[in-house]
């Protein structure tokens, strides 16, 4: 065995940070208040629960505290839960809830609010647009890592709402209809404040990446 | 009768870029009929203005997602935290 191998042999291993828990969650033993299956529920949701919060709260330490308070009240609500969908979107619809709450103690006062959204809406006359646009060049669309950091500078601005339309239909890449039951909205609202936010990013990103810029 | 007429003619007419911009998230999601998707379509491809702007919301989405590639990092002992903080709080909850 030479160096390296050795080095590897005797090297204990980190502990994983996404749990490699492939057996399904018994739902049913976790809504009769089993622990040994919600602990499980816990191990394999933890991380995209964790991705979601962050990206919602924008700091760590406080996602951290409200993913643990998300599981709290879930145990503890678990005799609320309906059964109308599954129990993670149930899990995510708590998760989202705190996550909202906690922004709204810490009001930031960087964010783009409803006024500017519309602002950044395209404007029409006479069913035209009034604007010309051309396509965006791929060579000019900067490198990858600096493309990367501006579109999450532009992510981060958007209102609380509209972001995490984004968050769930475009970075997690849920389907509609269970972003929609996470945020308790209809389908038809989750579609256009997600295209509003679309094209408000659009608007965004245009100073970076259009030829007018 | 002249209801019938008015309501055909108006599903005739071509769309305007503003119907085409309000159209575009149903078109992706494949919520449209056929035949608005038709139209939809047939404005774009005889529109330079539209066509842009729908390859510069297209590209958002597509930079939007390569964004979500940088995922937040769940600090490496999370779970076991977690589970400890709700085993702290089951008792609570029974006692």
């Amino acid at each position: 065995m030479n160096h390296a191998e050795h080095q590897t042999a005797e090297r204990v291993p980190p502990t994983p940070i996404k749990p490699t828990y492939n057996t399904p969650v018994d739902t049913e033993a976790v809504l009769r208040g089993d622990r040994d299956a919600f602990e499980h529920l816990v191990r394999q949701e933890s991380p995209r629960l964790f991705r979601v919060i962050a990206r919602i709260v924008k700091d760590e330490d406080e996602a951290r505290s409200v993913m643990q308070e998300t599981f709290l009240q879930a145990y503890q609500r678990l005799q609320s839960f309906r059964r109308e969908s599954k129990l993670t979107t149930w899990l995510y619809a708590i998760g989202i809830n705190l996550a909202r709450a906690s922004l709204r103690k810490t009001r930031r006062y960087d964010l783009l609010e409803e006024g500017d959204i519309e602002r950044l809406q395209p404007s029409f006359s006479k069913g035209m647009y009034r604007q010309k646009y051309e396509a965006w060049n791929p060579h000019q669309l900067a490198e990858r890592s600096e493309r990367r950091h501006l579109v999450r500078q532009a992510i981060d601005q958007l209102p609380p709402d509209y972001r995490m339309v984004v968050i769930l239909r475009d970075l997690e890449q849920l389907s509609t209809a269970e972003a929609a039951r996470m945020l308790e909205i209809s389908e038809g609202a989750l579609r256009v404040r997600l295209h509003r936010a679309r094209q408000a990013l659009r608007a965004l990103l245009e100073k970076h990446f259009g030829s007018t810029s | 009768m002249l209801a019938i007429q008015t309501l055909r003619k108006w599903f005739r007419r071509p769309l305007s870029c503003e119907d085409v911009n309000q159209f575009i998230i149903d078109y992706l999601e494949e919520t449209i009929s056929p035949r608005t998707r038709s139209r939809f379509e047939a404005h774009i491809s005889d529109c330079p203005n539209c066509s842009s702007y729908f390859d510069q919301y297209l590209k958002t989405i597509e930079m939007v997602k390569e964004a979500g590639t940088i995922q937040p990092e769940p600090p490496e002992e999370l779970v076991e935290l977690t589970l400890a903080f709700l085993r702290e709080h089951y008792g609570e909850e029974d006692s």
